[in-house]
Order: structure tokens, then sequence, then C-alpha cells
């Protein structure tokens, strides 16, 4: 940006400028649109979803959904064979997914970055050998290291988030390592050293506002890669189990009915595609108005 | 009395060369310096000399391999704090990329509070008015405060880094080749700035530079270093007038606007090339120098004086 | 018969669906066999120049010209290609990094053989012994050591001479130099600009010195243009802009470097320019140097030509410096 000859009272914050970039993408903006419908969804499950979830119609089952010839009113998407509603499955599933999600992506960025710092300031002999066994761990498909952390320790829903919770903190502490490794060689950081800041000051006002951009990136990434392996687990059989209204887990139940009632496995894999994709979206539009690259 | 003096500071780094081997860096060998209140000494060298090392030494950002830092003529401890603290309130750095030394992600009033955040233990109020005051004296406004980095060219940003440097109103300045990262018409601005400040504030700068040109404008003592060593130091008159060290000769032979004052060309030696790991102390210079003997081939010069403020390395002169 | 005339050069980059002018009119005629300086601060468009001649310019950028004209044919009459064929048989340019301009995976040899081979020299013996003379002309020791060898191997005096090298293999009628000693030490400086010529001597060659180094065109050039914000502010042989400079721009640039013997006196000051050169979005109307122009009157609202002046050279100001004395 150019400086003007007149002089400019109000500069915008780092923070709104980026607001103001992103507003400029149009594609990523719809993404947060649809993204923030999807999240108002998962919070209001109670009040959208008409029935209880695991309410079964037993005159009810493969209804295909009401715009169909022999479709119900009264079911919107349809029902499954059990005879659930599929959309009040569906909505509750988002809240299941959502909060999940978070709350494997608020633990592990908690304990990786935590890591992570610790390991950019620790000696060469503790940071290389945990960089190789980082890297080892990044090398394999998380989803097919979620599953043999599973097979280890059991199926169930408790232990699939374990397992993608432990998936997760590698990639939380190699972005934070490497982003205060490369801030730490900034001239600004030596500049502040300069000033008389101690290790504390450096990394509150130095080091963390400029790695902030690439931890908020890395934080949207994980969110939508935890929605998608507590899902892929769901399907497999290794995380939530039956009655619970978890998207992977519909997917798995209904697929052996992909013939006769297609719409049972296409509603549930596009509520999973379009969330996963909205968040991806925002991440791109984030990374272009945060200029990451230069970071990472 | 000199204000900075450094005695016999040596710095050397440890290279890896292989999985096992490693060899030793000598940056600055034996560097004895002397800088007195209010002038400006000007270090100058080709890259690799050891002059931005010797400015890391001197800050206090590396920690020499041996040697003594004074300061006011109190011995400077490295690893003491309060003696850190001091030194760094006391000299402050201007580096040389102005794109790089300021922090993107704060607004420059924020930068500046934190340096005196850290340093003073001013109110918020007068914290303000010394920012602002600040501003003004480098030639920036005071609105400037709530803007980022990315808000000014290069040469606002070099005021804003000397703005930082002398906010907390230091003794010395070191200022590591200010000037190549800008164009040559904002240049002139930032010189004229150094000098206004320097005549106001009565600070000392230490300037390191290759342009001989800016070198001669502004300097008052000249040190011209080559390969870790200081090769010659002496008023700007002298050195500029009359430089005897072979290198020196060159280093005016090579700069376009001085060919000319050193009529007589220097003579073409043959370059040789002397086996560096035998371990045989030479001359640095050895190799390109005209006026080699066969004694530069097995010793090296001492640095000596020869006048109150000249001093030179070359067996020559001795 | 001139090497180079290009009239009414346009170069311009779309930013944010406006189009913005990096070269404006440029015009600039050039003599076979003439040394030639360009001087221009950072973002005066003078790199964009040489990449324009060289017909290198990136796909965003668009270029129209009334007229540019190399060694006799008219490069805005050609194809595409033909025009690139064209501009490599007569053409050719150095960097300001060398270790950037030669390809860090091949050895000097394979990048020699490489151009050499674009050049109808073919068959391995031929190219070796083509390839040491080349070297050698550029005064590299142990050519064939040097062959053998990948650029970081090299120090950046040696890959400056290997480009330089590599640049004299078509015999070019024109050698472009865009700042080819800013980024090495100053006594390597001496050694290739020395070397530069010596090789326009050998192959009668127009040889143009893009930098911002004033007291580097001295000694150098015939002629030198003084660039701003992407016109030519001032094109008039080196002794006329180095005593009379006419235009208030190469005043400045001249006076803003520190004189020699100016030493250390108090309240000495420098002469500067405020400001800084305008980006590409805010170009001020008028004259381009308006804003930091200390003479600029109120009929600099209206953009200067470049016109000549009698005894001088060409000027694009509205009241060039010296002009009464002359009339």
């Amino acid at each position: 940006m150019s400086t003007s000859f007149y002089i400019q009272h109000q500069v915008p914050s780092v923070y709104l400028k980026w607001w103001i970039d992103f507003k400029k993408n149009k594609l990523a903006l719809s993404a947060l649109v649809i993204f923030i419908f999807i999240l108002l969804v998962a919070i209001f499950a109670n009040l959208i979803a008409p029935f209880d979830p695991t309410t079964q119609f037993e005159n009810a089952t493969h209804i295909p959904p009401t715009w169909y010839n022999n479709g119900d009113v009264r079911f919107l998407l349809g029902t499954d064979d059990l005879g659930r509603d599929l959309f009040s499955r569906l909505v509750y599933g988002a809240r299941l997914s959502l909060s999940l999600a978070s709350l494997v992506v608020i633990i592990s960025s908690i304990i990786g970055i935590t890591l992570g710092s610790l390991l950019a300031f620790s000696p060469s002999w503790i940071d290389i050998p945990t960089m190789r066994i980082m890297s080892f761990i990044l090398s394999l498909p998380s989803l097919l290291l979620a599953i043999v952390i599973v097979a280890i320790i059991g199926p169930g829903l408790p232990n699939a988030i374990y397992a993608v919770m432990l998936v997760l903190i590698p990639h939380f502490l190699i972005t934070t390592r490497s982003a205060i490794k490369i801030e730490l060689k900034n001239e600004y950081v030596t500049a502040m050293y300069l000033d008389g800041a101690n290790k504390f000051q450096l990394l509150k006002y130095s080091i963390l506002p400029n790695i902030f951009p690439s931890i908020i990136l890395q934080l949207v990434v994980a969110f939508s890669s935890a929605i998608l392996e507590i899902a892929a687990l769901g399907f497999l059989g290794l995380g939530a189990q039956a009655p619970y209204p978890e998207w992977g887990t519909i997917l798995s139940e209904s697929h052996d009915y992909l013939v006769f009632a297609p719409w049972s496995v296409a509603v549930p894999g596009l509520a999973i595609f379009f969330t996963i994709l909205s968040i991806n979206l925002v991440a791109e539009g984030l990374r272009d108005v945060m200029n990451v690259e230069k970071n990472s | 009395m000199s204000l900075l003096e450094l005695k016999n500071i040596n710095k050397n780094y440890t290279l890896a060369t292989g999985l096992f081997a490693v060899s030793q860096l000598q940056a600055n060998i034996n560097i004895n310096l002397n800088l007195k209140a209010g002038k400006t000494l000007a270090i100058v060298g080709e890259s690799g000399s050891g002059k931005s090392t010797l400015a890391k030494q001197i800050i206090g950002i590396e920690k020499p391999s041996s040697g003594d830092v004074f300061l006011n003529n109190k011995k400077l401890d490295f690893d003491n704090s309060t003696h850190r603290r001091e030194r760094f309130k006391q000299i402050r750095m201007i580096f040389q990329n102005p794109y790089e030394s300021i922090n993107p992600q704060l607004r420059i009033g924020e930068t500046l509070e934190h340096t005196l955040k850290i340093n003073t233990r001013l109110s918020s109020l007068d914290r303000i008015k010394k920012i602002e005051d600040t501003l003004l004296l480098v030639g920036l406004q005071k609105s400037h405060q709530f803007h980022y980095a990315h808000n000014f060219s290069g040469g606002q940003r070099q005021r804003i880094a000397i703005a930082r440097a002398i906010i907390l109103e230091p003794s010395i300045i070191i200022a590591d080749e200010p000037l190549s990262a800008l164009d040559v018409s904002v240049q002139a601005q930032i010189i004229n700035l150094l000098q206004s400040l320097q005549e106001k504030l009565g600070i000392s700068i230490i300037f390191i530079s290759h342009d001989l040109n800016v070198v001669e404008h502004i300097a008052d003592d000249v040190m011209v270093m080559y390969q870790g060593r200081v090769v010659e130091e002496g008023k700007v008159s002298q050195i500029f007038d009359e430089p005897l060290h072979p290198y020196t000769q060159k280093l005016f032979a090579s700069t376009p606007a001085y060919r000319h004052r050193f009529q007589r060309t220097i003579p073409k030696a043959p370059v040789i090339k002397i086996k560096k790991e035998s371990g045989q102390p030479h001359c640095s210079y050895v190799d390109f120098c005209h006026i080699r003997e066969d004694k530069c081939k097995i010793s090296s010069p001492e640095i000596i004086q020869t006048d109150q403020d000249y001093r030179i390395a070359c067996f020559k002169f001795e | 018969m001139s090497l180079l005339h290009i009239e009414n050069l346009n170069v311009s980059l779309k930013i944010q669906n406006n189009d913005a002018l990096i070269l404006e009119q440029f015009s600039l005629r050039m003599a076979e066999n003439e040394r030639l300086g360009l001087v221009g601060e950072s973002g005066s468009g003078k790199s964009t120049l040489a990449l324009a001649i060289m017909g290198l310019l990136s796909n965003n950028m668009k270029l129209t010209a009334d007229y540019m004209n190399l060694d006799g044919e008219d490069l805005m009459k050609m194809s595409l290609e033909d025009r690139r064929y064209y501009i490599s048989t007569k053409a050719s340019i150095i960097f300001q990094d060398p270790s950037a301009s030669l390809n860090p995976c091949f050895k000097i040899s394979e990048q020699i053989n490489e151009i050499l081979s674009l050049h109808e020299i073919r068959g391995k013996k031929l190219m070796h012994q083509k390839a040491i003379e080349l070297l050698d002309a550029v005064a590299i020791r142990h050519p064939e050591n040097v062959l053998k060898m990948f650029p970081y191997q090299l120090s950046g005096g040696m890959n400056q001479r290997v480009a330089i090298a590599i640049s004299m293999i078509g015999n070019p009628k024109l050698l472009i130099a865009d700042e080819p000693t800013t980024s090495l030490d100053v006594t390597i400086q001496a050694q290739i600009l020395k070397l530069l010529f010596e090789q326009k001597q050998t192959s009668q060659m127009g040889i143009i010195l893009i930098t911002h180094d004033f007291p580097l065109l001295a000694e150098n050039t015939d002629k030198i243009g003084v660039i701003y914000s992407g016109q030519m502010m001032e094109h008039a042989s080196t002794q006329n802009i180095l005593n009379h400079p006419h235009h208030p721009y190469s005043k400045a640039l001249l006076d803003s470097i520190p004189q020699m013997g100016q030493r250390h006196n108090k309240g000495s000051r420098l002469y500067a320019l405020s400001g800084q050169i305008p980006s590409l979005e805010n170009i001020p109307v008028g004259c381009r140097l308006g804003p930091r122009c200390n003479k600029a009157v109120k009929l600099c609202v209206n953009p200067p030509l470049l016109k000549s002046i009698e005894n001088h050279g060409k000027v694009r100001c509205h009241s060039p410096l010296y002009e009464k004395k002359e009339q």
C-alpha cells in the first residue's frame, strides 16, 4: 500500500484489514455464510429438528423425501430402514459432529501449541529427534494412523476422539515450532531483544502476533480434518456406534440400501461434503488475506 | 576520553565442515576500537570483512570469543543482566533493511511504546508525549504512530528505525549499512537526518558502509577492515587523502568517484595462492598485494600506531 | 544509422482493473557502438525497459509502441516467434544477480553448451573448445575446471563472468547490462566493468548499462538517460549531464551524492529531494516529478514533452535549468 499525501486518521487494525480483504473474496465469503448456517443449525438443533433422532416410526420405513410421489410431508428428507426421520438425524448429527470436532481441535491445539513453543526454544538435542519422530508420524496418512490407534485401544466414540486428537497434535506442534523458528530469525525480533525485552515479552509482542495467522489457519484446517476423520471412523464402525446420529454412522447404516433408497446415503454424504468444502474454502480465503505463505 | 573502547576483540565461529570435522572461522581478529563522544566512526570493508560481526560484538548480541568492551571506561560483562540492560539502552542499532526490522503486526506507536515501557518508568502520558516528540524529530508526523509499517515507504521506515534508536536517548548509534536498501534520492534525506540528529543530540555514530562517498561525507574517523582485521585506521582526511595500506588503495582505485584522485595506477601484482591449511601465518592481503615481500608470506603484520590518530597493519610502514 | 530506435513505447500493467503505465511515451535512440547509461531509482521502470527490448515481459504486461527498431528491423512488425528469434541473434542481457540467472542444477559447461547449440554450434569437441575460448575471453583462469563446476561453487564475481561469457555467444550487436555489479563487492565491481567494456571493444557492440549509480556512469558511458517514474527525463551526452544537468531531477540526483572531498562539517547538508518516487497507483497529474520538485510552477500541472535543447540533448521539463544561459 502506498502512503497518500494526506494524513489518514483511521488506519484499520491488522485484523480489520484481514476482514476487509476477506470480504472481497466472494467465494470464501459465501463459504463462510454456509458454514455459519451449518453452525446455527447445530446450535439450535433441538428447535429445528421435528423429531427426536432416535424415534422410530415402525410403519414408515424407507420413505423417500417429501418431493417424491410417495413421500411423506412429515419427513422432509425421508426416513431410514428403522423409520427414523433423516432430517432430524442430520440436524442432530451436525450438532454432534461439530461439537466433537471442536472438542478435539481445542484440546489437541492446546497440547500441540504448548509443546511446539517449548520445542522451538529447546536445545537441538531435544528438538531434532522430536522433529524426526513428528515427521515420521506426519508421513503416515492421518486416517490410517487413527484406525491403528483405535484398533489398539478398541472401538467406540471416546476412543475415536482420543485417536483423532493424537493424530492432530503433531500438526499443531510442527506448525507452531516452525513458525516460531522462522519468526526468531526476523530482524524485528532482534530489534526487540535489543530494546531489552525478556523472553516472555518477545513471545508476547513480537512472536505471537506474527505466528497468529499460521495458527488460525492450522485451527481451521484441523477442524475440517477432525470432522472428516470422526465421520470416517464412524463409517468404518470404529467410532460412534449405532443409535448415535453421527454423520459417518448414518452413512454406514444406510449404504446397504444404496440401490433402493439412494437418498438415505446421499443426504448425510452431502452434509459432510458441504461442511468440509465450506470450511476449506474459508481456510483458503484466510490464507490469501493473511499471507501465510511467507511464514510456512 | 573515550566513550566506547574495544580491546583485543576476537570472534571465532565454529563451522561444521563434515560429519565430525569442525573448522574455525575467524570473523574478528584482535580488534581495538576507540570511539569519542559526538564523533562518527565509519567502518569500511567488503562483504565478509567482519564489519557486521564487529557490530554484533559491540552491541552485545553475541559474546566475543575473547577481549573486552568498555563503555564510559566501565567494563561490560556480557552475561551480567544489569550491564546488558544499560548497554542496550546506551548503544542502539539501526539495521540495514527497514523492511525487516519493524514488526509488521504492531502499530508504530506500539513498537515505540514497548521500547519505552521496557526501559523507562515514564507514565503513559509521558510516553505518548515522548513518542510524538521523537517522531517529529525524525521528520515524521504525530499521527504516524497509528500506522503500520506497511503504510510507509523505505525511507520513512528507516526514519522509524532511527526514531526507535534515539527514543531512549542513547550515547551511541550503530548504523549497519542503513542506506543500502534505499533509493539514491532518499539516501541523502537519511544522511542529512543522521547528521542533524548528531548535532542536536550529541550522539556518537558507528557507521558501517561500503560506500566511500558517503563515508567521506559523514565520518570523522575511518577504520578499514579486511578479512576480519583492521588494516588501516585514522582520521578521514588521512585515509581519504593519503591511504597507505595497499588494500585501502585498491579500494579507492576500484571506486569510480575516487579513481581520478589516485592518478598513479596501482601496479598489478600477479595473484598468488598460498595454501591456507598449512597453518603458516601470513598477511591476509598477501595474495593480491602489489608491494608484498617475502616476509608477508611467513608472518602476519600487527597493527601499529605510527601517529597520534593513525594505525596501520603493514610491514612496509613499521 | 541507429542500432536501437524506440518511439513512444508504452508498457502497462493491470492493477485492479486499471492499466498502470510502467513506461510512458518512452523514446530512445542509440547509435551503433554507443555506450548508453540509464540511471533511475527503483520503481522507475528501467528494468522493465530492458525486458521490453528483449521481449521478456511477463504476460500481465501490455506493450505498445509506434516503432521499435533494432539493428534495422522493426520489431513491432514481426510475429512473436520471429521477433524472439531475431532478438536472440541481435541482443543479449546480463542481470543483476548472476547466481539467479544461471541454473543451479546444471554444470557451467552444460549451460554454455545449451546456448551454443541454439547458435548452431554443434559437436562435442567444437563446443568444448568454444566454451574454453569464451571463458578465456572473460579472464577466467583454469577454464577446464570451471566448466565442470556448478554455479553455487563459484563466487558472485565468477558467476557474473560466466554470465557475460554466455551473453557473448551470439556476437550480439546490443548488450543490456541491468545493474551488473550491484550485488558485488567494490573491488570485484571494478573488474567486471572493465571486463564488460573490454568485450565491447573487441566485439564492436552497443551497450546499455542500467544502474542507479551516477559515478559509475560518469567514466564508462557516452550518453546518459535519466529515467523517473517511467519517463525519460533527460537524455544527453555524459559530459553535458554531469556538468550542466538541465532537468531538476538529474541535478537532484547528482547533488544528493556526497561530493568527493566533502568532509564532515557541522551544519553542512546534502541536497535531498523530499518524498519518494510515486507508486503506480497514484501517479501525479502533469509532470511526474511535480510534487517533489522545488522548481515546480503552475505550468507543471500539464505533462511536459521531451524537447530537444540545442547543444545539450533532450529534456522533459517546462523550465529546464541553465536555459537562460544558452539564449
